[in-house]
């Protein structure tokens, strides 16, 4: 579906005009709003992606891409090797005037920087032009009017999008008073998003996950260890 | 699964229209704002029927028909226009030109008004220096011997055997009469001086009454040959123009004033009756020109149209107003066209325009080929109050099985945007033993009323809608709608409007 698609179904739905500049606005606000709690929701699939970056000399820290929510991991492309992820205090303790430069081995997240995307620190400081790649968890920006005949599908799958024509329906006619029409609809989208997240977990088809043995030197925060005999 | 909504029902619309009142303050039997729409006995609301070439060629080279009439003479129904400087005999739609030797002076203004004095028919029109009379049959019209007491008399009446004139040249404020059984004799003392100028003449129970602008007076047979007839002013207002002036039964005298339309009931006041025109419509006369309008009773309908100029600048008749006489209501108007002269002709409603021809209305579903333009808005109605918000959810309309067309159905609110929804009306299928075929033909539902659903959108304690068609040869007849509607209960409004 297309944004004003969506947006049309949810106004038809909330009984409101469906071509009314002052209703799509309120219901573009309102699918924004929708699309930040589910998206905040777990670990979607959908949000999984990734980036890279490239140093320059004698330049510690850097802003990773603006749709950055959640960084994952980091790696030097050019260098082919990981960078740990590591936190600030690690990197001061190591080197507190950020003098030493190099192949930057460990990382840390700084916060934000002024426009909002997040911020990384690298140790040791960057000595040349490295491609550093990094996944992440996004955030699906804020849609605007101009927008509207877009597809929604690269940034919410399908089994998902009927959530957010309910989301829109309850805000909206919580806004208008209808506080049991608004209820009804929100538990449609949270069936909706508990059908997804089904789907979301299974993403990895058949895959199975067990939990390591605490002897197979496998740094992780689970770990059992099997015991030899009998419960007779 | 039932819809949990509640009902409001607008109709039937029993008190007609009424112009004086805010949407919001009309109650739901009646309706804000119409156009070219009718509202019958049952309250039901249909669009006019149209109107039709009574005369299938121009009169007078396409003059202006300035009087137009139907009289029994000698026996035969005859149906007269004046058109210009003519006078012609139009029975049956063929127009002879019956002018004679008579002098007629051609002029929109210049309109006719007649009386059927016996057997003859007299008519006048306060600019040619005499009366004409015609006796019908294959005769020429001529000339009123008026025993040279007066000219250019503007209203004439038949009376107590009498003919009688008012406001003559020179003497406005006069009323001349005849001598009984003939029309023709005219004694030199034969006149009644009101003081004011003479607006219309009419008998009216026992009396003629004898309008001006500052009162009704009366004149009364006493029986005395001396004195024949006692003069009274009856009221303090009559009318401005002596066309309007209409006897309904029930003996009520309906006539025309600069702010409105009054009655009068033989009493010592008159009464206005059409406050429901006030404001919205009335205030967009002109009021100039008013003395120029004129109006006709509806027998078989018992409506009275007014034929009124709608716009300040507007000096033609273009604009009717109706009156119920059985509902006590307004309804109106009726316009795209203009009109100088009306009369009730095979007992339908006539009228002439400004291109030579007597235009037959009530007749068909479109004004001489174009479309009607029909349209009525209801009540602009909160069934819970003005501080409970209801989300509107839609509306069954009730209507007549009248013809395959589609109606537009507007919803209109303060918070609401205007929305348009199109229902199609009607359920021509064949009729059972007529031209019903199995299995080709979809049966006809002999129900006269049909029902169908359309979408109402938003939320606001109160909605109105507007029912309109506007196509060429389509009519309707509504005779209610329902609006469900689920109350939502009080809530805050940010701003004024839509939010």
């Amino acid at each position: 579906m297309t944004n004003i698609e969506v947006l049309q179904i949810a106004l038809r739905r909330v009984g409101l005009n469906t071509t009314s500049s002052t209703f799509k606005d309120g219901a573009r606000d309102y699918l924004n709003m929708v699309g930040r709690d589910i998206q905040s929701r777990e670990q979607w699939n959908w949000l999984f992606t990734s980036s890279t970056f490239t140093t320059v000399a004698d330049t510690q820290t850097y802003s990773l891409a603006s749709d950055v929510l959640t960084p994952l991991s980091f790696r030097n492309v050019t260098e082919n090797h990981v960078i740990i992820i590591k936190s600030t205090q690690d990197i001061d303790a190591a080197d507190p005037d950020a003098s030493i430069d190099g192949d930057p081995r460990w990382v840390a997240i700084n916060g934000i920087d002024t426009n909002g995307a997040v911020q990384v620190s690298l140790y040791p400081t960057p000595d040349s032009a490295d491609t550093i790649g990094y996944r992440y968890y996004r955030e699906i920006p804020d849609f605007t009017e101009a927008e509207d005949n877009n597809s929604l599908d690269p940034y919410y799958p399908l089994v998902i999008q009927p959530a957010l024509i309910h989301g829109i329906t309850s805000l909206y006619k919580q806004e208008k008073g209808d506080d049991q029409g608004a209820a009804i609809d929100r538990n449609e989208m949270e069936r909706v998003i508990s059908v997804a997240s089904r789907q979301n977990a299974a993403i990895q088809g058949n895959r199975k996950y067990r939990m390591r043995r605490s002897d197979d030197q496998a740094a992780g925060q689970f770990s059992y260890s099997p015991t030899e005999g009998s419960l007779s | 699964m039932p819809i949990a909504a509640q009902s409001l029902r607008l109709g039937p619309w029993r008190e007609g229209v009424n112009y004086s009142l805010p949407a919001e303050d009309i109650g739901p039997s009646g309706l804000y704002d119409m156009a070219n729409c009718t509202v019958g006995l049952a309250g039901e609301v249909s669009k006019r029927k149209g109107y039709a070439k009574y005369n299938s060629s121009a009169m007078n080279s396409g003059a202006t028909v300035t009087g137009l009439g139907q009289v029994t003479l000698q026996g035969t129904e005859k149906t007269f226009a004046f058109c210009g400087d003519k006078f012609f005999d139009v029975t049956g739609g063929t127009a002879t030109d019956r002018t004679g030797s008579t002098t007629i002076t051609a002029g929109n203004d210049y309109t006719w008004q007649w009386v059927l004095a016996g057997d003859t028919l007299v008519a006048v029109n306060g600019q040619d220096t005499d009366a004409i009379k015609w006796t019908g049959a294959s005769s020429n019209a001529a000339t009123l011997d008026d025993d040279s007491r007066f000219s250019k008399p503007k209203h004439v009446a038949f009376w107590e055997n009498r003919l009688w004139v008012g406001n003559t040249n020179g003497t406005t404020d006069r009323v001349w009469r005849s001598d009984p059984g003939d029309i023709e004799t005219w004694d030199a003392l034969s006149f009644y001086s009101l003081g004011y100028e003479v607006t219309g003449l009419q008998p009216f129970q026992n009396t003629l009454a004898i309008h001006t602008e500052y009162g009704i007076h009366t004149l009364t047979a006493t029986g005395n040959s001396t004195i024949p007839f006692q003069q009274q002013q009856r009221t303090q207002r009559g009318t401005v123009a002596g066309r309007t002036i209409v006897t309904i039964p029930g003996e009520r005298q309906i006539f025309l004033r600069e702010d409105g339309i009054y009655q009068w009931t033989g009493g010592p006041a008159v009464e206005k009756i059409s406050f429901a025109l006030d404001d919205r419509y009335w205030s967009n006369l002109n009021t100039a020109r008013l003395k120029y309008a004129f109006a006709l009773y509806y027998p078989a309908e018992e409506q009275i149209w007014f034929f009124l100029p709608y716009g300040t600048s507007q000096t033609t008749m273009n604009s009717v107003v109706i009156y119920s006489n059985r509902l006590n209501c307004w309804f109106g108007p009726y316009n795209n066209f203009t009109r100088n002269a009306a009369a009730i002709v095979d007992e339908i409603p006539h009228a002439g325009d400004f291109a030579g021809y007597v235009m037959k209305h009530e007749t068909g579903d479109n004004d001489d080929g174009t479309a009607i333009q029909g349209f009525f808005e209801t009540a602009n109605i909160a069934p819970l109050g003005d501080s409970v918000q209801c989300r509107w959810l839609y509306n069954r309309t009730l209507f007549d099985n009248t013809g395959d067309f589609d109606l537009s159905i507007t919803q209109k609110a303060a918070s609401i945007v205007s929305n348009v929804e199109t229902i199609t009306m009607g359920n021509l299928g064949a009729t059972l033993d007529v031209t019903f075929t199995l299995d080709t033909s979809v049966l006809q539902n002999d129900v006269s009323a049909l029902t169908t659903d359309s979408d109402l959108f938003g939320y606001d304690p109160r909605t109105m809608l507007r029912f309109s068609n506007f196509n060429n040869d389509e009519t309707f007849t509504i005779r209610r709608t329902n609006l469900q509607y689920r109350p939502i209960g009080l809530t805050r409004k940010r701003t004024t409007g839509i939010e």
